[in-house]
């Protein structure tokens, strides 16, 4: 209960404080501009070079938009704590890093659902596809274990900021991979067969075929949940490597005092 | 990365078998990188002096802004060209790219003009990062549409007419053609000396805004906030 009352709080103030409110108009204009235009970028490009229907890059990049919110929210988090000096002031308190940082993580993540799923009906409507009630509530279910994977991810990623002041740079990194190697704007059989190898270890990967399935209506029910069990598992396995990351880098950042370095 | 990343994925999209876009596709991604460089390296810098606390000081010197956002400009601007060379290294060594080219000659001034290009509009934006505590959440807004307007990476022909117009507003719009059409073999020239003209009228607003704003925060007096 205790944790939970403090992954609340870190939220709020988190969100209070560390995200752009100073201007609310920019804030949400960048929060649905900027993924249509990637979206509307990606298919003018495949049009242009007569690559994949439109459908495909809406779904790959809403789904892409979901996963790196959260990856780069997490990462954002912990550059912003350094570069207003707070970081340490988080690291000597007895509460639980991962709570706060979670906490912090959280109101990004659900805004970031909430943008993939207003893109994502955009798409459709503009490109004319008519979902049940079972395909949007399935389709949902895919960009919630995106979302997830990519926190997790995200998190594992984040640790590094405890012992490197531009994080950024791992995140940019980061997004790039998850572009090329899930499946978000090149199918996945186009990729080079380690490209593949590596996408499979990759948030987004699986989350992406289940709602491509799902809107193309060619999974089965427990192909699909078998593929967002897949998600889940690829997002299992990265929280266990970032829990393990951000309490090893932790000491580390003590050791060699780079914590209030920014 | 950026530049890597989209000429990768297009490189992607075209396979094996398309060698004849690859050319145009591997100077437009470096185009697209440059842009990218020149947007977030002029933002950043001014960002950065800002929540340093240095801005003030630019301010106060006798130089002005003008100059000093011209050097922060060309710093990133030379970004561009590491950009398009990245792009051209990684397509020839990853994806075995052999480069067809009509005029190297017109694809060398092509290239610079573009990124004179790009420095005349992200002095033009100056004038608004000085002014603005949200730079970089500006910066994220305008990469999107200015990639798909000049035409950089996705040809402009298949856009909506009145963005095929609003792209040709910006100097990058006609240096773009230049590169195509030294890589096609066409008229590089004509569209050269028109975003060269476009340029120098993005200066002299550029210069106009610039002076208006060191004026304007010594009005608000808002330029320490950060």
């Amino acid at each position: 209960m205790k944790a939970l009352r403090l992954v609340y709080l870190s939220g709020v103030l988190g969100f209070r404080a560390l995200f752009s409110w100073n201007t609310p108009a920019l804030f949400f204009t960048v929060l649905i501009v900027t993924p249509l235009l990637q979206i509307s970028f990606f298919v003018l490009l495949g049009g242009a070079l007569g690559y994949q229907d439109p459908l495909f890059f809406i779904l790959g990049s809403s789904l892409q938009g979901a996963t790196a919110a959260s990856v780069s929210g997490l990462v954002g988090v912990i550059a912003e704590e350094r570069g207003f000096g707070t970081l340490a002031h988080i690291l000597v308190s007895p509460a639980s890093r991962v709570a706060v940082f979670v906490g912090r993580l959280l109101p990004g993540v659900a805004i970031a659902i909430g943008v993939t799923a207003f893109t994502s009906l955009v798409g459709f409507l503009i490109v004319g596809v008519e979902l049940s009630v079972a395909q949007m509530g399935a389709y949902f279910v895919s960009i919630v274990a995106a979302s997830f994977a990519g926190s997790a991810l995200g998190l594992t990623l984040s640790s590094f900021g405890l012992i490197y002041r531009d994080i950024f740079q791992i995140s940019s990194a980061a997004q790039i991979v998850l572009l090329i190697a899930t499946g978000a704007t090149v199918a996945v059989v186009d990729l080079p067969l380690w490209v593949q190898f590596v996408g499979q270890g990759l948030p987004l990967t699986h989350a992406i075929e289940a709602a491509r399935g799902v809107i193309a209506q060619s999974l089965t029910p427990s192909e699909f949940w078998s593929l967002i069990g897949f998600e889940m598992a690829v997002g299992g396995a990265w929280l266990a490597v970032g829990l393990l990351f951000a309490k090893a880098l932790e000491r580390l950042s003590r050791t060699r005092g780079t914590v209030e370095l920014y | 990365m950026t530049p890597l990343a989209y000429g990768t994925i297009a490189l992607l999209m075209v396979g094996p078998d398309n060698s004849d876009s690859a050319t145009v596709i591997v100077f437009g991604a470096g185009l697209l990188g440059a842009w990218s460089a020149t947007l977030f390296g002029a933002g950043e810098s001014l960002y950065m002096q800002r929540f340093t606390g240095t801005m003030g000081m630019i301010a106060a010197s006798p130089a002005g802004f003008f100059r000093p956002v011209i050097g922060f400009a060309l710093a990133s601007a030379t970004l561009g060209v590491y950009s398009i060379v990245a792009v051209a290294l990684w397509s020839a060594a990853v994806f075995g790219i052999q480069f067809s080219v009509a005029s190297i000659g017109g694809v060398f001034v092509a290239v610079i003009v573009a990124l004179v290009s790009l420095v005349a509009i992200g002095v033009v934006l100056a004038g608004y990062y000085v002014l603005s505590r949200q730079a970089m959440t500006v910066s994220n807004l305008l990469e999107f549409p200015i990639w798909i307007i000049t035409g950089v990476l996705i040809p402009a022909s298949v856009l909506w007419p009145p963005l095929q117009w609003a792209g040709k507003l910006l100097p990058l719009g006609w240096a773009t053609d230049a590169v195509r059409a030294a890589i096609a073999g066409g008229d590089w020239l004509a569209p050269s000396l028109m975003a060269i003209a476009l340029s120098g009228l993005y200066f002299g607003v550029a210069w106009i805004l610039l002076v208006r704003v060191d004026r304007l925060i010594r009005i608000t007096g808002e330029l320490e906030l950060r």
